[in-house]
């Protein structure tokens, strides 16, 4: 089809539209050159076409940008895992519970009046009562180290151990020194006390009558706990030096029974003590912590399987 | 489409689409509206959008929510448009420019935009169809319209001068 003077209108407007391939732009031309009274029209044409206004723009098109949002994925916990996070918590929650803290510890100090006191109530020689420590208090009762110099010469001459070096199991309290007046402290390390402790037994109960020695070791033993005890409680700045040395008077002249509870009480107390590393725990409460924990779980197991929801 | 390619979008695209719309309802406020509305739509509807045919996407979008706008301030387009007059007269110190602008007035708003769609983005009649929801050869006859019309206005201007 060719460019004529009827249908010119049709290809100059797609002329102006840009419509025309390159042939057809180059008739287009060779029409105009050769019908020079049309090319105003094409010219006029031309006219109308805008050209983009640059100086319109749009402000702030930070208003436009946009910064996406990352979705938060939501887990969902079955009752399992939510189970298991609580025991969890709980076990830790009950863990610190049970542990010791540096709070607790409350290091012992006997100041010299009760120390004088407490030394006269210690058995000396005529009073007669030497420590007859058998094999199975003295595994119990650790604690209670005599003195090298008192073992010695207590196992020589008969004579009662006068001077005490008592020593708690417990970290968190000290050394206690019971001291009788003209005697001085010497403390020795354990190897030595044990091989002395064997030796004093042996000794003491060869040299003392069943009855005797039977009785004497349960007080003086039993006397030892109480002043370790009793001292322990000195050091409470509420409580008063009077009423201490009352309560180990009170202790000592008391009956061998009530003091034997005592001494069986402390070494429970020991007894229930589980050391984790230097942890402390206390074995009932572990205990007690398992035994839910395993009924819980028996309970559990006893449940019917998922296969009879599906039938 | 992903976020860097619709703030590409804004980057290329955001000046066209303002510059369509402003000379087509000649209020700057409303122009800047119905831009953002448009790319708003853009953003949401992103994972749908074809990011070669984004700027197409974004015309479309533009172009009917600026026939809403339109249909919805029928009613004071007259002073509307009188208001534009006085400030493209100040804006443009050439004559024929003037007159063209003028001329373009008096277009109706599918012919308008044919023509702006044309002239400043260069879309051949297929793309304009698609945009304006028109077929190919409405798009080439109511350009050709648009075009004699503008013509002769410029014709009888400059008669008239």
């Amino acid at each position: 089809m060719t460019i004529n003077r009827t249908n010119y209108e049709t290809y100059f407007l797609r002329y102006v539209d840009g419509d025309l391939i390159d042939a057809e732009q180059l008739m287009v031309d060779g029409f105009v050159a050769e019908n020079t009274d049309l090319a105003t029209e094409l010219e006029s044409l031309l006219q109308t076409k805008f050209v983009p206004d640059t100086a319109v723009v749009f402000a702030n098109k930070e208003q436009l940008y946009k910064k996406e949002n990352k979705e938060r994925t939501v887990l969902f916990f079955t009752w399992q895992r939510i189970a298991v996070a609580a025991a969890m918590i709980g076990i830790v929650f009950m863990v610190g519970i049970i542990l010791p803290t540096k709070d607790s510890v409350h290091p012992i100090v006997i100041n010299s009046t009760i120390k004088n006191k407490v030394a006269d109530l210690i058995p000396n020689k005529e009073s007669k009562h030497p420590i007859a420590i058998n094999s199975i208090e003295k595994n119990k009762v650790a604690e209670l180290m005599p003195t090298k110099k008192s073992i010695l010469s207590n196992s020589n001459k008969k004579q009662p151990i006068n001077h005490y070096a008592v020593q708690l199991k417990k970290p968190v309290i000290q050394k206690i020194s019971i001291q009788k007046i003209n005697t001085p402290i010497a403390v020795v390390d354990d190897a030595t006390i044990k091989a002395y402790d064997s030796r004093l037994t042996v000794k003491n109960m060869e040299l003392l009558t069943p009855n005797k020695a039977l009785n004497s070791a349960k007080t003086d033993a039993i006397t030892l706990q109480d002043y370790s005890e009793k001292t322990a409680t000195a050091n409470k700045p509420q409580e008063s030096t009077e009423q201490i040395n009352k309560a180990i008077v009170n202790n000592t002249i008391e009956s061998s029974t009530i003091i034997h509870r005592a001494v069986y009480k402390e070494l429970e107390t020991d007894d229930n003590s589980l050391y984790v590393g230097s942890i402390e725990l206390n074995k009932d409460k572990l205990r007690g912590i398992f035994r839910k924990a395993a009924s819980l779980l028996k309970r559990k197991t006893d449940q019917p399987t998922d296969k009879s929801f599906l039938e | 489409m992903t976020e860097f390619e619709y703030n590409q979008c804004v980057t290329l695209y955001a000046d066209n689409v303002f510059r369509f719309i402003m000379k087509n309802i000649g209020h700057e406020a409303d122009a800047r509206d119905i831009v953002q509305s448009a790319f708003e739509k853009m953003w949401r509807n992103k994972q749908h959008v074809i990011t070669e045919k984004s700027k197409s996407y974004l015309f479309t979008v533009a172009y009917h929510q600026m026939i809403d706008h339109i249909r919805k301030t029928k009613k004071t387009k007259i002073v509307s448009s009188f208001e534009q007059d006085e400030r493209v007269v100040y804006q443009t110190n050439n004559q024929l420019k003037q007159t063209l602008l003028q001329a373009l007035n008096q277009l109706n708003e599918t012919q308008k935009s044919l023509v702006l769609l044309k002239d400043y983005e260069g879309y051949n009649y297929q793309e304009i169809g698609e945009i304006m929801n028109l077929s190919e050869s409405q798009v080439k006859v109511y350009l050709h319209r648009a075009r004699l019309q503008l013509r002769n206005y410029l014709v009888s201007k400059e008669n008239i001068g």
